[in-house]
């Protein structure tokens, strides 16, 4: 029981926290079936004409990942893309005779480009109105390409060249289905590295949720027109491929109804996971083959599987398996057998190689808020508040029900459209930043009604913090290169380290949404702490918790501020924990400051007392 | 029993348990007031009576008849009637609009008699019938909350933070007027966080501090001296 | 000058079919906050069946649209009910959109499999589309008057059940404040249902009086919902009236587009436009700014 735990031994090696490798399991198993693929292509190619098609909506369903599946942005324009694909590959193998070299490139450039033209509405309009807004772009994109004679060749369209690569011509039939392959692998490969990445951790974050991706001091903007970029850049690779199986470039056969159909076979197969690219492809290409009688009935029968599959397994077939997997493994082992003894740290996390750089005895955090005034309609809801926080303090934010202080902060912070107002931040004015340069000016903050990523466990909230200090480049990640890897694993030590200082070291592989209210708020710190903040805004760590566990906490978060010398600004009810903590205390009430002084003076302060209870 | 009885009442919103096990009763007639600071949790308690929201364990009886997990629009057809937090007028509609929204699926011939009633004691509401209810003031959207609950004729009347973000002036005033306003034996459940006003109106009242009960008692105990129910409030000792 | 009017009121026609769309398209996102997907196919669905009936199994013109009416109620009824009721209480909108989705491509095969995939243009009784009359040198189709006279009707009748009747007060109600609305005690299932349903008939209502006008194929409404949903982007997508004059609009601009810019140009105008308006005036070009956003 009490075997003696070498000192040097790390938070993530105690947790058995997986660090991230060069190659994975799934990388693996991936690769096997490719082979197998690619062995049989020969042997049957009657099939070779459903194995490449196949194969070019696994690829396409692999780009809408990144678009749908990682970022959350429903597409219906992603057509465009393939057809982009097609008619470059169609023009560059009959107009300049070039081979694969340069239609892969041009494709996935020209692409990329339009993706990021594409992707601009998303910074407009929700979610709701960006997939009508793409399905417009597929609509129209079709007619464009009609009358651009030209280009497309019009309604009858533009034969396909050669398939060559440097000069080397290659039959089509199963060296086609070969090349296919390869660069399915390649795809796969770039999108599992994003999974993986930073990228599509900001991905997803921004998907679950954009407000606090921005706090963590995410570009979401960016993050958001980029997905488009790369979505579109690698479904023109696999519009090349299409190009080179049809031999015939046709605009009509990239419309609406194709936009759809890649859409549904990516969410019957399951649109957060790489296998469900390959089965929604699988099912899509594979079930017309079965009899001529499925043939004729193959919309109704997809439209109707995705009405099905909405109802009862919105993660589709993947989801589906993966339940049924859970289901079968819970049922074998033994209920009991899992607990492992979690064994306690021996001394403190914030000594641990990992966070004691991260140690500053240098006080940061110093806040000038001069006239800060929000209104809404014509209410004022924050009207001329003004204070100077010294480097390193610890200040709290009191007031009754819609006095302002949320908004106050959401004013500091950038959440809120229209405040006005002086903010600086150690002497650098952030008034006019957009509140992820805010963040990565220093601001960290926390959300009063826990803005967390649902569908990210607790240690990827921790990694997401981190991301503001992370330094490699999209490309790198895109394939994974040897500082890639070394980042990240040093990366995973300190959120390692950070979730134990916070004692949610055990739940770091929990989706945090099915953790206790209590733990989830530690959560929210942890994202605020892991960016290594100036100064950090609480809003009400406290609400809903016991006090034991909201002192318990706030005692972790001092600890740690302390220990980086930051700042802290805490917004809190439960008047007993702020007095506690804090060596001062600004009371708002209907949006001005009544009281700023030690709690000693404001908890006697008649006007507080009356702001509060009422008389 | 008659009027509203509510028994280790549990309400979450997911996972997050929010109010942990509260009983509260309240007399058929009787007026009684929640108290407490902010984030205790009296809104969720009053959303989860009027169907808003669903309880996750406990129950919640009306004159003897379960109505916990009800639909909104069931309620207020008994008579459940919510005024809530922060008015909620429905800013783009008229004020006669607002008030026949009250009125929804109920006779016209009812509603021109509550109609009547609700601008005979607010006169400036007559006078600005035809105008959008987004552009009243705060005090005129407040009489405007009020009138719903009136048309709506209520048996049991949930009011939910009256005072918010009003002149304290005008939240005594209103105060004041809700006796004229309902009839004597409309029972009801006030949610307040400034006591001063709401003991005056309420005979017995309880306290909710971080989703549990931490006091109850008599309006008159503390009616002189509300500033004794600091520490119930805020859990620390003055 | 004669020109002009003639354009004018070309676009003017091709305008009502968009006002029609945009305002079915806003009525269902302002009080639900949900796009129908299928709502082009559904409209299709409705026009083929009034034609086919009449042209086809003889049936007289009116009683075929009045069958294609009850139809279009009562297929909408089923499928909300069937297929995006048991999705809203999840709360997530994603999954509804995506149900419509499922729901568009289940319908449009269900007509591809009845009506075949080729185009087919139907005649009205008396072949009133092909009557003309000449004022001085302006030429007008009867039947376009007819599109003229519905689109008014229609319009009119639309506007009577939102300002004068109790289900209109509850979606208005509904539309502006949720849950104040089931605070007094209007159901959101049954407002919900109403809207989709009224929704469908304008939509109906468009697909028969436009068939005439276009060759029907199994997508010919699909065309006309893209430019319903520009005109309703051009309205700020939460004003019905918006949504109408946006359409009347982008009517007249695809008119005179048409006449004066290459045609690779007049094709690619909805998406230019929306990303015009995105762009500039994301609340739409007719209202103004609506208030704050909290965290």
């Amino acid at each position: 029981m009490s075997d003696p735990i070498e000192k040097s031994t790390t938070a993530l090696e105690r947790a058995n926290i997986p660090l991230p490798k060069f190659l994975k399991k799934n990388h693996y198993f991936g690769f096997l079936g490719i082979l197998l693929v690619y062995l049989l292509a020969g042997t049957y190619s009657e099939y070779s004409q459903t194995i490449m098609n196949t194969i070019i909506f696994a690829i396409i369903g692999a780009s809408l990942i990144v678009v749908f599946g990682m970022a959350g942005q429903l597409t219906l324009g992603h057509t465009i893309f393939v057809a982009a694909g097609v008619f470059l590959s169609a023009n560059i193998t009959t107009v300049w005779t070039r081979g694969l070299e340069t239609e892969l490139p041009i494709a996935f450039g020209v692409a990329f480009l339009l993706g990021l033209i594409v992707g601009f509405p998303s910074l407009r309009v929700n979610e709701l109105y960006l997939a009508l807004a793409t399905f417009a772009v597929a609509f129209v994109g079709v007619q464009v390409l009609f009358e651009w004679k030209q280009f497309s060749g019009g309604g009858s369209g533009k034969p396909v060249g050669k398939l060559e690569l440097f000069g080397y011509e290659f039959s089509r039939g199963p060296t086609l289905v070969r090349i296919a392959l390869v660069l399915m692998l390649i795809t796969f490969w770039v999108v599992g590295n994003y999974q993986d990445g930073r990228t599509g951790r900001s991905w997803n974050a921004l998907r679950t949720s954009e407000t606090a991706a921005r706090a963590a001091g995410l570009p979401v903007a960016w993050l958001k027109i980029l997905c488009f970029g790369i979505g579109g850049g690698l479904a023109a690779i696999g519009g090349v491929l299409y190009a080179h199986t049809l031999r015939y470039a046709i605009p009509e056969n990239y419309g609406v109804a194709l936009s759809i159909i890649v859409v549904l076979a990516l969410i019957i197969g399951g649109k957060h996971r790489l296998m469900g690219a390959v089965l929604g492809a699988v099912f899509v290409k594979w079930l017309p083959e079965l009899s001529r009688d499925v043939q004729e009935y193959e919309g109704l029968i997809y439209g109707g599987t995705l009405i099905i599959l909405t109802l009862i397994a919105p993660d589709g077939l993947v989801g589906m398996f993966e339940w049924l997997g859970e289901r079968l493994k819970n049922l074998k082992s033994d209920p009991g057998a899992e607990t492992t003894s979690f064994v306690a740290k021996e001394t403190s996390p914030l000594d641990s190689e990992y966070l004691a750089p991260l140690s500053s005895s240098d006080p940061k955090g110093s806040l000038i808020v001069r006239d800060a005034a929000v209104a809404f309609g014509g209410v004022k809801a924050v009207d001329g508040v003004s204070f100077e926080i010294p480097a390193g303090g610890v200040t709290g934010l009191i007031g009754s029900n819609g006095a302002g202080k949320t908004t106050l902060f959401n004013a500091i912070t950038g959440h809120v459209k229209g405040a006005t107002g002086q903010f600086i931040l150690d002497g650098e004015e952030i008034s006019q930043k957009p509140i992820h340069n805010r963040a990565l000016s220093g601001l960290g903050r926390t959300f009063q009604n826990l803005n967390l990523h649902d569908d990210l466990n607790v240690l990827e909230h921790a990694l997401l913090g981190l991301d503001r200090n992370m330094k490699y480049g999209r490309i790198a990640e895109s394939f994974r290169m040897p500082w890639v890897l070394r980042e990240e694993k040093n990366a995973h030590y300190v959120a390692a380290e950070l979730l134990d200082h916070m004692d949610l070291l055990e739940y770091w592989d929990e989706k945090v949404e099915d953790l206790p209210y209590g733990l989830q708020k530690r959560v929210d710190v942890v994202r605020a702490l892991a960016t290594n903040p100036s100064i950090l805004l609480l809003d009400e760590p406290a609400a809903g918790l016991p006090t034991a566990e909201a002192l318990e906490m706030m005692k972790k978060v001092q600890e740690y501020a302390n220990h980086i010398s930051a700042g802290v600004l805490i917004i809190e009810h439960n008047v007993e924990l702020v007095a506690g903590v804090s060596d001062r205390i600004i009371v708002l009430d209907a949006g001005k400051t009544i009281a700023d002084g030690t709690p000693e003076e404001v908890t006697r302060n008649e006007q507080v007392i009356a702001a509060y209870l009422g008389t | 029993m008659s009027g509203l009885s509510i028994n280790n009442l549990k309400v979450g919103y997911g996972r997050n348990e929010v109010i942990h096990g509260v009983d509260i009763k309240v007399g058929a007639g009787e007026k009684v007031a929640l108290l407490g600071a902010n984030g205790a949790g009296k809104s969720t308690v009053l959303k989860t009576i009027s169907g808003l929201l669903t309880p996750t364990e406990g129950s919640i009886t009306f004159n003897g008849e379960e109505i916990g997990g009800s639909n909104p629009a069931a309620l207020v057809e008994m008579g459940v009637i919510q005024v809530p937090e922060g008015r909620r007028v429905f800013p783009g509609l008229n004020v006669e609009d607002n008030l026949k929204v009250a009125n929804y699926g109920k006779s016209p011939d009812l509603f021109e008699e509550g109609l009547e009633a609700v601008y005979n004691k607010f006169p400036i509401l007559k006078e600005r019938r035809k105008q959008a209810a987004g552009l009243l003031s705060g005090g005129q959207q407040q009489m405007l909350s009020l009138s719903r609950a009136i048309i709506a004729k209520p048996r049991l009347l949930l009011i939910d933070e009256m005072s918010l973000g009003l002149a304290p002036l005008l939240v005594k005033e209103f105060y004041e007027q809700l006796g004229d306003l309902f009839s004597e034996d409309v029972t009801l459940l006030l949610v307040e966080q400034n006591a001063g006003l709401a003991l005056k109106y309420c005979s017995r009242f309880y306290v909710l501090r971080n989703g549990e009960l931490v006091l109850q008692s008599d309006s008159s105990d503390y009616i002189d001296d509300p500033t004794a129910l600091q520490s119930a409030y805020l859990g620390v000792d003055a | 000058m004669v020109d002009y009017i003639q354009i004018a009121w070309q676009g003017l026609v091709s305008g009502f079919a968009y006002a029609l769309i945009g305002l079915a398209l806003v009525m269902v996102y302002k009080t639900a906050r949900i796009l129908n997907f299928a709502a082009g196919t559904m409209a299709g669905i409705s026009g083929f069946l009034a034609h086919w009936w009449a042209a086809e199994q003889d049936m007289p013109f009116g009683v075929a649209i009045l069958f294609a009416m009850i139809m279009t109620g009562a297929g909408t009824y089923v499928v909300e009910r069937l297929t995006v009721r048991p999705l809203v209480k999840l709360g997530d909108f994603l999954p509804i959109v995506i149900m419509t989705l499922g729901v568009e491509e289940f319908l449009a095969n269900v007509s591809l499999l009845w009506w075949g995939g080729t185009a087919r243009r139907y005649r009205v009784p008396g072949d009133i589309d092909r009557i003309n009359w000449l004022i001085g040198d302006f030429r007008l189709n009867a039947w376009h008057l007819v599109v003229a006279i519905t689109t008014f009707v229609t319009l009119s009748i639309v506007g009577y059940i939102i300002n004068q009747t109790e289900l209109g007060l509850g979606m208005k109600a509904f539309a502006e404040d949720q849950d104040a609305a089931k605070l007094m005690g209007i159901k959101e299932s049954t407002v919900s249902i109403w809207t989709w349903v009224l929704s469908a008939l304008v939509g109906g209502v468009t697909g028969i009086v436009f068939a005439p006008v276009l060759f029907l194929q199994q997508d010919y409404m699909n065309i006309i919902f893209i430019k319903g949903f520009v005109a309703a982007i051009l309205g700020g997508f939460l004003s019905l009236s918006g949504g109408v004059a946006g359409g009347l609009l982008l009517g007249e601009l695809e008119a005179f587009t048409i006449k004066w810019a290459p045609r690779e140009f007049a094709a690619a105008l909805p998406v230019v436009i929306v990303f015009i308006v995105l762009l500039i005036r994301p609340h739409g070009l007719f209202t103004r700014e609506k208030g704050h956003e909290r965290v």
